[in-house]
C-alpha cells in the first residue's frame, strides 16, 4: 500500500479515501468504526487500505458515521476521470 | 449482528465436522465390512442429507457476512472450484495413460483434495484483504 503525504490512502483500485484521517478526527479505532457500521474490523481495514472498494451503501454509512459526505471520504484518482466522447 | 454471525459460523463448523466424521466412518465401514448394497445406499443417503445440512448452514452463514467477507468466500470458492476441476482432469487423464493405483487415487480420497483446495483459496483470499 502506498500512502500519500496528505494522509490519503492511495489504493490499487484507483480510488483513495480519507477514512484514516476521519477516524483520527473522531479518535476512533478501526474496531470502533466497524462496530458503528455493523461490519467486521477486517472490512474497515480492507476499505481503508484500498484493498476493497465498498458498496454504495457502505460508503454512505461511512460518510454518515463521520458526519460528512461520500465525496469527501472517497475520491477517484485524478487520472481516472470519465472517458471523453 | 456479531452474535448471529458467530452462531451461524458455529453451526457451519459443527455440521461440517459431523458430515466429515460420518463420511470417514461410512467409508471405513464399507471398506472394512463390505455391507450389503442396501446398507451402502442408506449410508449414501445419510451422507447426502448431512451435506445438505452443512450447505444450508454455510449459505446462512454467507448471508450474515459483510461485503468483504463475502468477497473472501467467493474468491476461496472460485479457487477451490478451479483447482478441483484441475485435479479431477489431471487424475482422469493420468488414469488413462498410467493406470493410477486405485487404493491411493480413488474418488473417496479425492474429496479431501477439494476441501484442501478451498482451505488454500481461503488462505489466499484472506491474505489479499488483510
Amino acid at each position: 500500500m502506498r500512502v500519500a503525504s496528505s494522509g490519503h490512502a492511495k489504493n490499487t483500485l484507483e480510488m483513495r479515501n480519507t477514512i484514516k484521517v476521519e477516524r483520527a478526527k473522531k479518535n476512533w479505532t478501526q474496531a470502533d468504526l466497524a462496530l458503528r457500521l455493523g461490519v467486521s474490523r477486517q472490512a474497515v481495514n480492507a476499505v481503508e487500505t484500498g484493498k476493497f472498494i465498498p458498496s454504495t451503501v457502505l460508503a454512505l454509512k461511512m460518510a454518515q458515521a463521520f458526519g460528512t459526505t461520500v465525496d469527501q471520504v472517497f475520491q477517484l484518482e485524478e487520472s481516472d476521470g470519465l472517458v471523453e466522447m | 449482528m456479531e452474535s448471529t454471525v458467530k452462531k451461524n459460523q458455529r453451526w457451519t463448523l459443527i455440521s461440517a465436522i459431523v458430515w466429515a466424521l460420518s463420511y470417514l466412518a461410512f467409508v471405513f465401514i464399507i471398506k472394512r465390512f463390505e455391507p450389503p448394497m442396501g446398507i451402502g445406499i442408506i449410508f449414501t443417503g445419510i451422507l447426502t442429507m448431512g451435506f445438505a445440512w452443512f450447505l444450508y448452514n454455510y449459505i446462512r452463514r454467507l448471508s450474515g457476512l459483510d461485503e468483504v467477507q463475502r468477497s473472501i468466500q467467493l474468491e476461496a470458492t472460485a479457487i477451490a472450484f478451479c483447482l478441483s476441476v484441475l485435479i479431477t482432469m489431471v487424475l482422469g487423464i493420468l488414469d488413462m495413460v498410467v493406470a493410477l493405483d486405485n487404493d491411493n487415487w480413488n474418488l473417496q480420497e479425492l474429496v479431501a483434495f477439494f476441501f484442501l483446495s478451498y482451505a488454500g483459496g481461503l488462505l489466499w483470499a484472506r491474505k489479499k484483504y488483510a
